[in-house]
């Protein structure tokens, strides 16, 4: 019985990793971890799947309970992001799951990422639970537990390792290399093999090597007054010079062993070369959008600015509690905040929507500012053409 | 047919009203009036749980019922205040944005002889159904009605089957537009009875995949 369980979440997390840009809903409701009593701490995460069998790990060895609130199916991030993870499902899921019932404390523990849709105050006034926002990696919660629900920096930080690129890679070159699959099987069945190393090779090669590509050619603002379509061709553009070499070494042994090793025609080896050159340029299109350090570039006019307003802030700290690029630093005495700009913003509008003094707003390209209450009501996916016309 | 273009429309509050009467075939505003007619006459109280863009709303109020619709998207009580306007209704429909989870707080017990909800309770999850049903239970006077229509689990495996086959080309698309999907109700007749209601009628369609069920508070 316990292998069988054991096999069905293997095989639930390969295939929900290799197609983790679905949702995958499980179960919401009440979990218990170990034996938790009346002191036990209360964790909320979203119900994808992936997502709750990784916490259910993560949080072993501890006891506690676990509130799986309903975000359709997709995971934290994503899902609050989306407007489909909201105060309204952790209250929900906080009076529905019976947990007022079993412990003694209200203090509740959301991850840091579902903080750009889920409304801290919200939830507080609704439940009269206290709400804090917990590391952004599950991993980290035992430690945060020790420090006495205190986070560092690193535990408030996203991370971009190599463990993770892979699976970012995994989830680009599944679908890239399974769609074509079907017409391959029908008219050109010789391909198939070749076609899905040539994705998953580039996949995994940009993937792997994205530290080496140099941050400015990653990031989305920084192709603002050059050519619009500079930005689609992050693994071709010139000053990432180390990916371009890779690019002219795999040509070299494309050619040497079409030409050498086996008798291809210059035509084969063209249409490998353009079929390569596809694929990179598809993994290119939204480079920055598919890590979680960077904002996307597909769309101008979404590139976001934070505005700071310096006399409206009391120092709180709540935005340097939910930054997931620790750009804040609060200065105690004056208790003001203030925003290092070394780090990039990755336009999750966390500090907005969480800030008590509405001391900070979106400001877009054109200019126009984007008060908090509309980031809190429409979220951010829609920022674009919906809000403006509701 | 089914529902998960909901989502699609949903997200466009403005196409809403066309697209789920294009979707359903026309069945949507039979199935509203359906639901008005079985359940308010002239001075009834009724509540409509997710009242979306208020369509349910304005055939109860058309039949002289005192309705308060519910729903928990801002946008879409936009729209349904403006339908409302047009069909010279304001005066007996009142609209509130809020979640089904806060109907213990808002509302007196025995406050409504009706209770509606059509196409909501696919978007709860199970708990949150049942905790809504037992608030419905609370809501309801002794003798009152709840009617609910929404997209069911069809009730055996081949007609499960046909329906996935069916309903999996519009999930997937679905998802492609919206990156969200909905969950059809399984077991609603027994969530419904175990609130402590009885049934007094349901109506399937062929498939099973979509359902009225009509209960009294007992």
């Amino acid at each position: 019985m316990k292998i069988a369980k054991l096999l069905a979440d293997f095989l639930s997390d390969v295939l929900q990793t290799a197609l983790r840009a679905l949702p995958f809903p499980v179960k919401t409701g009440l979990r218990k971890i170990g034996n938790p009593d009346r002191q036990s701490p209360v964790f909320v995460t979203c119900n994808f799947g992936l997502t709750v069998r990784r916490v259910m790990r993560a949080l072993q060895g501890i006891d506690a309970y676990l509130l799986v609130a309903n975000s359709r199916g997709i995971n934290v991030w994503c899902a609050a992001a989306g407007g489909h993870f909201t105060s309204d499902d952790v209250v929900s899921v906080i009076k529905t799951s019976g947990i007022n019932d079993l412990v003694d404390h209200r203090r509740l523990v959301l991850p840091q990422l579902s903080a750009t849709g889920i409304e801290r105050a919200v939830v507080e006034e609704k439940t009269g639970w206290r709400a804090v926002f917990g590391p952004v990696y599950t991993e980290d919660i035992p430690a945060y537990l020790d420090n006495h629900y205190k986070k560092t920096e690193g535990m408030r930080t996203v991370r971009f390792d190599l463990p993770q690129r892979l699976e970012m890679a995994i989830m680009w070159a599944f679908p890239v290399s399974v769609i074509p699959l079907i017409p391959l099987l029908i008219w050109w069945r010789h391909l198939v093999l070749p076609f899905v190393a040539v994705v998953w090779i580039i996949g995994m090669a940009i993937f792997a090597g994205l530290p080496w590509i140099p941050a400015k050619v990653v990031r989305a603002d920084s192709h603002q007054g050059g050519p619009s379509w500079a930005r689609y061709f992050v693994v071709f553009d010139p000053r990432a010079q180390k990916a371009l070499l890779v690019w002219a070494l795999l040509m070299g042994v494309l050619i040497a062993y079409g030409r050498l090793a086996s008798d291809w025609h210059w035509s084969t080896l063209v249409g490998w070369g353009l079929a390569s050159f596809a694929v990179a340029l598809l993994f290119s299109l939204d480079l920055s959008g598919s890590t979680p350090l960077c904002k996307s570039g597909l769309h101008e006019d979404r590139l976001l600015r934070v505005e700071f307003d310096s006399d409206r802030c009391q120092g709180r700290a709540i935005c340097r509690e939910v930054c997931p690029k620790d750009r804040f630093q609060i200065d105690s005495k004056l208790h003001k905040a203030s925003i290092t700009s070394e780090n990039e913003c990755v336009q999750c509008g966390a500090c907005i929507v969480q800030c008590p003094e509405d001391a900070l707003a979106f400001v877009d390209p054109s200019g126009r500012r984007i008060p908090p209450e509309d980031i809190r009501r429409y979220k951010l996916n829609l920022l674009g053409e919906r809000a403006k016309s509701c | 047919m089914s529902y998960v273009f909901m989502k699609v429309l949903e997200s466009a509050p403005r196409r809403y009203d066309l697209g789920i009467r294009l979707l359903s075939l026309g069945r949507i505003s039979r199935v509203h009036r359906e639901m008005a007619e079985r359940g308010v006459s002239d001075g009834k109280r009724a509540l409509d749980i997710g009242c979306g863009t208020g369509s349910l709303a304005i055939a109860c109020a058309r039949r002289g019922a005192q309705v308060t619709g519910i729903d928990i998207s801002p946008h879409m009580l936009d729209i349904a205040r403006r339908k409302v306007e047009q069909a010279e209704l304001a005066d007996s429909i009142t609209l509130l944005q809020m979640s089904a989870i806060e109907l213990d707080e808002r509302f007196e017990p025995q406050s409504f002889d009706t209770i509606m909800s059509s196409l909501t309770f696919s978007e709860l999850s199970d708990d949150e159904q049942r905790f809504v049903l037992r608030q419905c239970h609370r809501l309801l006077k002794d003798g009152g009605r709840l009617i609910i229509a929404d997209e069911t689990v069809p009730p055996s495996w081949p007609r499960r089957l046909l329906h996935l086959l069916v309903r999996l080309p519009l999930v997937a698309l679905t998802y492609v537009l919206t990156q969200t999907t909905t969950r059809a109700v399984a077991h609603l007749k027994s969530k419904i009875a175990d609130a402590g209601f009885e049934i007094e009628w349901a109506s399937a369609s062929l498939l099973g995949d979509f359902k009225i069920i009509s209960a009294i508070k007992r």
